[in-house]
């Protein structure tokens, strides 16, 4: 069972993917980083997706990041928020965030803000170490989300992101937040 | 104008799987096919890697099961190590039938309250945006949250046993590595409802009523939507008993006459054969006693309860006794009735949950056992969709040489060709175009099953449910995309 740490504002960063399939694995792969980056005040879940279930732990945060992997897109690594949907263009063994993010509001009544991490992988076939092009992706996208969440952690509000967001935007460095869509969705 | 339909990849099942169906010149079936388009290939995966690996490895086959991908590969390699089923210490049995049964709760909880359940509450015609997990919230709030609860539940089973809430270290050859504290039983036996077994327990024994009512008001296609007689296939305890974790091999015919009679699963492969067809990469297990043409089965909820001659615990085998007097006491090949025949089991893992809980052995010290390594090993397991096989030979440097896994998707795989067949030749034949109720009709039939396909690789965006129509000449002449 996750244990918080520290720190004023709820965060869950969920990593989704499979090890065992290449750059499938970015997401569980962040999180182990983070697990050694200790910063104090996140709680850290992977697993291969997101099922229902995770509406009562969404529910119970006000920021959540997902991260996973982009199967296309030219970026290396896409940061966007998620608004709910109802839809039903989901499989039902796994969630899609949006949707996930929908249940959260009509069972629990909560809504907590939602970003979606994706890294861009190349390969997905059996094996256990990410393609040296997921990986650089992988370094660049670690660098930018601890610079969010240390943001974020300080101010105690998920507000810090779009500061955040527009501050390295007027510095050149925009990671797609204002995009419509994601890469490879 | 012969066509083909093509549906790929199934919705609202694991994986990717594709349905053929192919139409003559005057529009009725010929052919229908249940396809798996991808190659698994874990079984060379896991070659060169030490034997003791196993159990975690494997786990990462399936994102939907993991857990009995961890126990059929723990139980393998207790024979390796030296200390076959029934030599563990009481403390790593019960640590084990306790991940297990958390495992059955929260795949079984999942299955009726989140995938079946909009089929059945909202008619297989209902529009397509309602009739899934989001319309059951909407409209069925308690249902859903029932269903959370009770898979909540089960994950915590899961992570107090197997230490994780994936790729958990649990199970290891010869036992396991840790057994609860008092405080993790305590939060299961006695936390505020809704978080303890009783209510759990409770709120089990309500889906089933749930089910029961549904099963009244909708008898006629509940009893012969894709029904077909079948052989089923099974673990049983010694004494016939319903059991998930251990016990001998069993099969019944679709009469119930006995065709394999309680074996040692350690000789399947005396019993059990696999046909390679050339059109699926997923094999066709079948009893050899009957043949390949004959000797097809399934396995699963519905399997089981063909299978066991009763189940060991008081509320779970009431409902038992109510189900098989339906039938009379014969096997029952009703293919909706394995939802029935789920939820029964729901209630049992959670009354069986709570009798580990309050045995005083699981939170013991002795947690493994040393023997004589051995070189070769099978581990078997029902696990939620059916009974599962591992088997592996290591060489003389402790590495694995050998693997061989049927998992149970493949045990159904003839079920679900089965099961295709019979909606096509129903809704399909002689039908001038391709209805969203149709389609959803050869998904409802699968889905029963409950197959899990993938290997658990899903990154975003890749799930689209496509459906193509062809002509005889293979030109595409319709194409559809969820």
């Amino acid at each position: 069972m996750s244990k918080r740490e520290t720190g004023d504002i709820k965060i869950l960063v969920f990593g989704l993917g499979n090890p065992a399939r290449q750059d499938d694995g970015l997401g569980p792969a962040f999180i182990s980083r983070l697990e050694k980056a200790k910063i104090p005040g996140l709680i850290l879940e992977a697993d291969y997706q997101l099922l229902v279930e995770d509406a009562l732990l969404f529910s119970e945060q006000q920021l959540v990041v997902v991260i996973d992997a982009l199967k296309s897109g030219k970026k290396p690594f896409v940061f966007k928020k998620i608004k709910p949907a109802g839809e039903a263009s989901f499989t039902t063994h796994h969630l899609s965030p949006e949707a996930l993010l929908y249940l959260t509001q009509v069972l629990y009544e909560k809504n907590p803000e939602v970003w979606l991490l994706g890294i861009r992988g190349y390969r997905f076939s059996l094996g256990e170490k990410l393609s040296p092009k997921a990986q650089e992706n992988f370094e660049a996208a670690c660098e930018f989300l601890v610079k969010v969440l240390r943001a974020v952690i300080s101010s105690g509000s998920p507000s810090a992101i779009i500061d955040f967001q527009s501050s390295t935007s007027s510095r050149g460095k925009k990671h797609g937040a204002k995009e419509k869509g994601i890469a490879g969705s | 104008m012969a066509r083909k339909i093509t549906i790929e990849p199934v919705t609202r099942v694991e994986g990717h799987g594709k349905v053929t169906i192919h139409l003559d010149d005057e529009g009725r079936v010929s052919q229908a096919r249940f396809h798996v388009v991808e190659f698994r290939g874990f079984e060379r995966f896991v070659q060169g890697r030490p034997y003791w690996e196993i159990p975690v490895l494997v786990q990462r086959l399936c994102g939907i099961c993991p857990v009995s991908h961890h126990l059929a590969g723990a139980k393998a390699m207790d024979i390796i190590a030296g200390v076959p089923p029934g030599k563990l210490t009481p403390t790593a049995e019960k640590i084990r039938r306790l991940m297990h049964y958390g495992q059955m709760l929260q795949s079984h909880a999942l299955h009726f309250f989140h995938l079946a359940s909009p089929d059945l509450l909202f008619g297989f015609d209902a529009d397509p945006a309602v009739r899934n997990i989001i319309g059951v919230a909407k409209f069925h709030r308690e249902l859903a949250v029932h269903g959370v609860i009770l898979r909540k539940f089960g994950q915590e089973i899961i992570k107090a046993t197997a230490g994780k809430r994936i790729h958990g270290t649990g199970a290891i050859p010869g036992g396991v590595n840790k057994s609860l504290t008092p405080e993790e039983r305590d939060y299961f036996l006695k936390s505020p409802a809704p978080y303890n077994i009783d209510t759990i327990i409770d709120w089990a024994q309500e889906a089933i009523e749930v089910f029961k009512k549904l099963h009244q008001e909708n008898k006629d296609v509940l009893d012969s939507f894709a029904a077909f007689p079948s052989n089923h296939l099974s673990l049983v305890r010694k004494d016939g008993a319903l059991d998930f974790y251990h016990g001998v091999l069993r099969a019944v015919d679709a009469e119930g006459r006995k065709i394999l009679n309680d074996v040692d699963y350690q000789d399947y492969l005396k019993y059990i054969g696999e046909e390679v067809r050339p059109w699926s990469y997923m094999k066709f297990p079948y009893l050899k006693k009957l043949g390949k043409e004959k000797g097809w089965y399934r396995v699963g909820p519905i399997a089981r309860l063909n299978t066991c001659d009763y189940i060991p615990s008081p509320r779970a085998q009431r409902e038992f006794e109510i189900y098989k007097a339906y039938t009379g006491g014969k096997p029952n090949n009703m293919t909706l009735h394995s939802h029935w025949a789920r939820l029964i089991e729901l209630l049992h893992a959670a009354e069986i949950i709570k009798d580990l809980l309050n045995d005083q052995d699981i939170t013991g010290s002795k947690l493994v056992k040393k023997g004589k390594k051995q070189l070769e090993g099978v581990g078997l397991i029902e696990a939620p969709r059916g009974t599962l096989f591992h088997h592996y030979r290591i060489n003389k440097d402790d590495q694995v040489a050998m693997a061989n896994l049927i998992v149970s998707t493949t045990n159904n795989n003839e079920a679900y060709n089965q099961a295709v067949r019979w909606v096509a030749d129903k809704y399909i034949s002689e039908k001038p175009e391709i209805t969203e109720g149709m389609l959803n009709r050869v998904e409802v039939a699968i889905r029963a099953y409950d197959p899990c396909l993938s290997c658990a690789t899903h990154a975003l965006g890749q799930m689209p449910l496509e459906v193509d129509l062809y002509d005889a000449r293979g030109q595409l002449l319709d194409s559809k995309r969820k």
